[in-house]
């Protein structure tokens, strides 16, 4: 290397890398733009914007306007000031979700991975069985009955976040083991946790990272599916309380303006887990430059 | 011809019954617990009634409850009550639904039709679409319109299927009143083999199978986009020109039939998914399938009801799973071999 | 493996070559994969193309064939093509139509390895069975018999190999059937794409025999591909050397291994070794250098970094195509007193 980029500070080499190539792709920079906007709005956005919790009949499903920016519910509350406010149910428990199920699924895979044979068996074994149970229904009947905290409704969505990480890993860290550079670690006499961390930890990162993107947006999707269902939310401005409330217990779909607002907010879900997808994709493409597109 | 080439799957049927038998005693499990857990208000208002009618103690008239409505057996160990139940359920003793006052195998009966009927249209609809999307995309890969289907793609996946329903309900059936949206068919037609019920039938399952196919083709499309991408880079493929095999027996046989085959075991780990999924969609639409009954069974806290569909759904997988893996070895010729060497 | 057959200037190649180019586009450029090549392949014989991996040996075979990937141009150039029926075509301008038709029936391609040529759905029978249809040479009571014949000829059990799916064979096997798959269609000019890689000394013998009958029963115009020289003086009559993507030196192949007129050319031969090497256990030298970059391929001759003789000219200008010798073709300018092509 010459001088020259010697002098480059890593940081500066971490830029040019990693984040100079997200920001390039507009995908990456959108993606990058949600999820700050997400972890303002769940961190210092309810102190900003205080709740609304004034009923207000005439205001009723009233459209987006400068007063109220996404418009109305339906008793005439500030449809932001809700967002906002139940964001961090909305986003938190997903997030410990996925912490607990990338950690579980890493483990099992990792294990199941480096050991093989029989292990890896039994791991597929148990995925494919895990895998056919209908989740959805599961994880909506056992937060109903059991005693309701946002840890067990984390535990419960962690419960199905696993198995496709766990199966995935085992597969790319069984084909690792065999590449020369980990055969040489283990002539060297590096102890095996040794070699799994330092040596084939690195590679799977980017994997981790994508799934972890993936697997969070999945978990909100689930959380905010089951709480419009009906399963009793833990604040009355999860957004999925919140759509319950809409379609089913004040028929919005039925009202013109009511199924706009309805429109509005499912709309504000899908931009957001595109903005994680969009993320995650472009982290990808950065990591793994075969992906990128030529011509 | 020996037994073994007309029926291959002897192998294969006896894993996939182990594991049927796994999973139903994870579902059963989770009903259980359900049950078990239930809140204490439902069971007393039931054991109350019941009491006073045949005018018995009310602790006897708990046990009756546990027993009739669900298939427990209060007063033996919970091992024992498990293990009961567990074979109650694998004998067709779903429990008795309180809201409907009848077996909920009554309930499935009417049930189950609707969501088999609309999810096999909505899969099979979804992969032909997915596939053919994916084809086209695949084959101009690289390419601006390429790039604009994958990424249309790759937004649609993002959405999720209730989403997905409540979109197409507010645009195809509030705003534009060109879909109906409650029912599975008009209430003045006379249900039977004719063709004015099967268009009915058809009109109103509309809006759920467009939501399936909607939510799950573009995975589908995703997929086949990246196979056929590979496979055009294949040595085969290079082969196949070089001796001037057609382009239309390239497409079908050379790039068709190797991009679908991975699929195949995909789909029977999807079925799960999407029949859970059909729960949301069916209650956004009203549709009488087994995810509505599922939803109204837990808003009037029917526990009967919820363990019974909520059984026939993991059933209704496991069948699926198993109607995949059947077809997999007839289309899937080194699955074929496997099979036929074990 | 003498030159008798060849009547002076009024013969006509099976093919002829003509200054084709072809260029893979890629993010950082161009890679001027063929860059040149002119070439006649005669009736009857096998010519040779051999160069070092990367000389844009299967490039030129794609590039002619018309079989290349997306990203592939031709830049201009022409392949004409002599039909046994005395048809002429230059493949070049050729639609697809008028291609489908001849690769396979007139121009075979084995292509390399071999070990993923094979649709993995498909038996070898049904391979057999589409490739004739394919060409509208199907016949229900004659063409089972002639699989038959064909495959024992590339020494397979025909009632073994026939019912079989690709991942049930060897490598080896893989191979033989791709080489009777090729031939059933009779072929009138086969091209052989690296056919002794990837296999062990003992299959590189099978193969050989292999090929010697196949090449004496049906006397097609072979074109053999390869790095690999011991099997270029078994097999082939005529030699060309592809060096960087364009045809350095061309000629019979006898006279090239005892007097070879490019400095490349004596190089790689002089990197064989010899029964003298092998006694003494001395490791032959190989070509010193690298090759050059496609993607920025040196000015001037593109083998001059490496050529021990190059000259000012040599860095400036690229040479033609000399004629020192009666049927010598030779690209390079210490031959600038012979004659023209």
């Amino acid at each position: 290397m010459s001088s020259g980029a010697q002098t480059k500070s890593g940081l500066y080499l971490f830029y040019l890398d990693f984040v100079k190539p997200v920001l390039r792709s507009g995908r990456g920079l959108f993606g990058l733009i949600m999820i700050a906007i997400m972890i303002l709005m769940a961190t210092v956005g309810p102190s900003l914007i205080p709740l609304d919790t004034k009923l207000k009949p005439s205001m009723r499903w009233c459209l987006p306007s400068l007063e109220h920016p996404l418009g109305c519910d339906y008793m005439g509350r500030d449809l932001l000031s809700m967002v906002v406010h139940g964001s961090r149910e909305v986003f938190l428990i997903p997030f410990i979700a996925t912490i607990i199920g990338i950690i579980g699924g890493m483990s099992v895979g990792l294990f199941a991975g480096y050991v093989g044979g029989v292990a890896r068996r039994a791991l597929t074994a148990v995925t494919d069985v895990w895998l056919t149970i209908p989740s959805f229904p599961v994880i909506f009947i056992l937060a109903y009955v059991l005693p309701k905290s946002p840890l067990t409704i984390a535990v419960l969505l962690a419960l199905f976040s696993w198995p496709g990480l766990a199966r995935a890993l085992a597969a790319e860290v069984s084909s690792l083991k065999t590449r020369d550079f980990v055969e040489a670690c283990i002539n060297l006499g590096l102890s095996k946790l040794y070699i799994l961390f330092r040596e084939i930890g690195p590679h799977l990162l980017p994997f981790v990272t994508y799934n972890f993107a993936t697997l969070f947006v999945a978990n909100m999707s689930s959380l905010i599916g089951i709480v419009l269902l009906g399963v009793a939310p833990l604040n009355p401005t999860n957004w999925g309380y919140l759509l319950n409330q809409m379609i089913f217990t004040y028929k919005g779909l039925l009202i013109p303006n009511g199924s706009v607002i309805v429109f509005l907010m499912i709309s504000i879900l899908v931009v957001i887990k595109l903005g994680v997808v969009f993320f995650a994709q472009a982290l990808e493409e950065v990591f793994n430059p075969r992906l990128r597109t030529y011509e | 011809m020996d037994l073994k080439a007309l029926f291959p799957f002897g192998k294969i049927l006896g894993k996939r019954l182990v594991y049927a038998l796994i999973t139903i005693m994870i579902a059963s499990t989770v009903t259980f617990i359900a049950i078990r857990s239930m809140p204490g208000d439902v069971l007393y208002t039931l054991a109350a009634s019941l009491a006073e009618e045949l005018r018995i103690p009310f602790e006897e008239a708990r046990k009756i409850v546990y027993s009739i409505y669900y298939g427990i057996e209060i007063e033996k160990p919970i091992y024992v009550q498990y293990f009961e139940y567990v074979l109650g359920l694998l004998r067709g003793n779903l429990g008795y639904s309180t809201y409907f006052k009848r077996p909920v195998t009554y309930v499935v009966a009417r049930a189950l039709g609707w969501t088999v009927f609309t999810l096999s249209i909505g899969v099979s609809l979804s992969f032909v679409i997915g596939v053919l999307a994916g084809m086209v995309a695949g084959f101009k890969r690289g390419s601006k319109s390429d790039f604009i289907m994958s990424s249309t793609f790759t937004v649609i996946s993002a959405i999720p299927g209730y989403a997905i329903a409540l979109f197409l309900y507010i645009i195809l059936s509030a705003r534009l009143g060109l879909l109906p949206a409650r029912g599975a068919y008009s209430p003045d037609v006379e249900p039977g083999f004719n063709l004015r019920f099967i268009a009915d039938v058809l009109y109103h399952a509309a809006l759920p199978i467009l939501t399936y196919v909607v939510t799950t083709f573009s995975g589908w499309a995703l997929l086949i986009r990246s196979n056929v991408a590979k496979i055009l880079e294949e040595d085969f493929l290079k082969y196949a020109e070089a001796r001037g095999i057609s382009r239309r027996r390239i497409i079908t046989t050379y790039v068709g039939r190797n991009s679908i085959l991975p699929l195949i075991p995909l789909l029977a780990l999807r079925i799960g998914g999407m029949i859970g999924g059909s729960t949301l969609i069916e209650t956004i639409f009203a549709y009488p399938g087994m995810g509505y009954y599922l939803s109204i069974a837990l808003s009037i806290r029917d526990y009967g009801l919820l363990q019974g569909i909520f059984f026939m759904m993991t059933v209704a997988t496991i069948i699926g799973v198993i109607i995949v893996d059947m077809v997999t070895p007839f289309i899937d010729p080194r699955v074929r071999r496997e099979v036929a060497v074990a | 493996m003498s030159d008798e057959v060849r009547t002076g200037k009024n013969f006509k190649p099976k093919l002829e070559l003509r200054n084709l180019r072809m260029e893979y586009l890629v993010r950082e450029g161009s890679i001027k994969a063929v860059s040149g090549v002119t070439l006649f392949v005669d009736e009857g014989k096998i010519t040779a193309i051999v160069g070092e991996s990367g000389s844009g040996k299967t490039s030129l075979v794609e590039t002619f064939l018309k079989i290349l990937p997306r990203n592939a141009r031709i830049r201009g150039g022409e392949a004409l093509l002599r039909l046994s029926s005395g048809e002429e075509v230059d493949l070049i301008k050729a639609d697809e139509r008028t291609m489908r038709r001849l690769r396979g029936k007139v121009i075979g391609y084995i292509p390399q390895g071999a070990q993923n040529s094979l649709n993995p759905v498909l038996t070898v029978e049904q391979h057999f069975i589409e490739t004739l249809r394919n060409h509208g040479l199907w016949k229900p009571e004659s063409s089972m018999s002639e699989i038959h014949s064909m495959l024992s000829l590339v020494r397979l059990d025909p009632d073994t190999v026939l019912k079989k799916y690709p991942f049930e064979l060897s490598g080896g096997m893989k191979q033989r059937v791709v080489i009777a798959l090729t031939m059933i269609l009779k072929p009138e000019l086969v091209i052989l794409d690296e056919p002794t890689s990837a296999l062990d000394v003992f299959s590189q013998r099978v193969l050989l025999n292999i090929l010697n009958d196949v090449s004496m029963k049906y006397r097609n115009t072979m074109i053999l591909i390869t790095h690999d020289i011991p099997v270029v003086a078994e097999l082939a009559d005529r030699l060309a050397v592809l060096y960087a993507g364009t045809v350095v030196e061309v000629g019979n192949t006898y006279e090239i291994f005892k007097e070879p007129l490019h400095p490349y050319t004596s190089m790689l031969i002089s990197a064989i070794p010899s029964v003298a090497d092998i006694y003494v256990k001395r490791i032959p030298k190989p070509v010193p250098g690298e090759p050059p970059s496609l993607l920025n391929p040196p000015p001037g001759c593109k083998f001059h970094p490496r050529c021990p003789y190059a000259v000012e000219k040599c860095r400036t200008s690229e040479p033609p195509l000399y004629e020192p010798k009666k049927e010598r073709f030779v690209k390079c300018w210490l031959y600038s007193g012979g004659e023209k092509l």
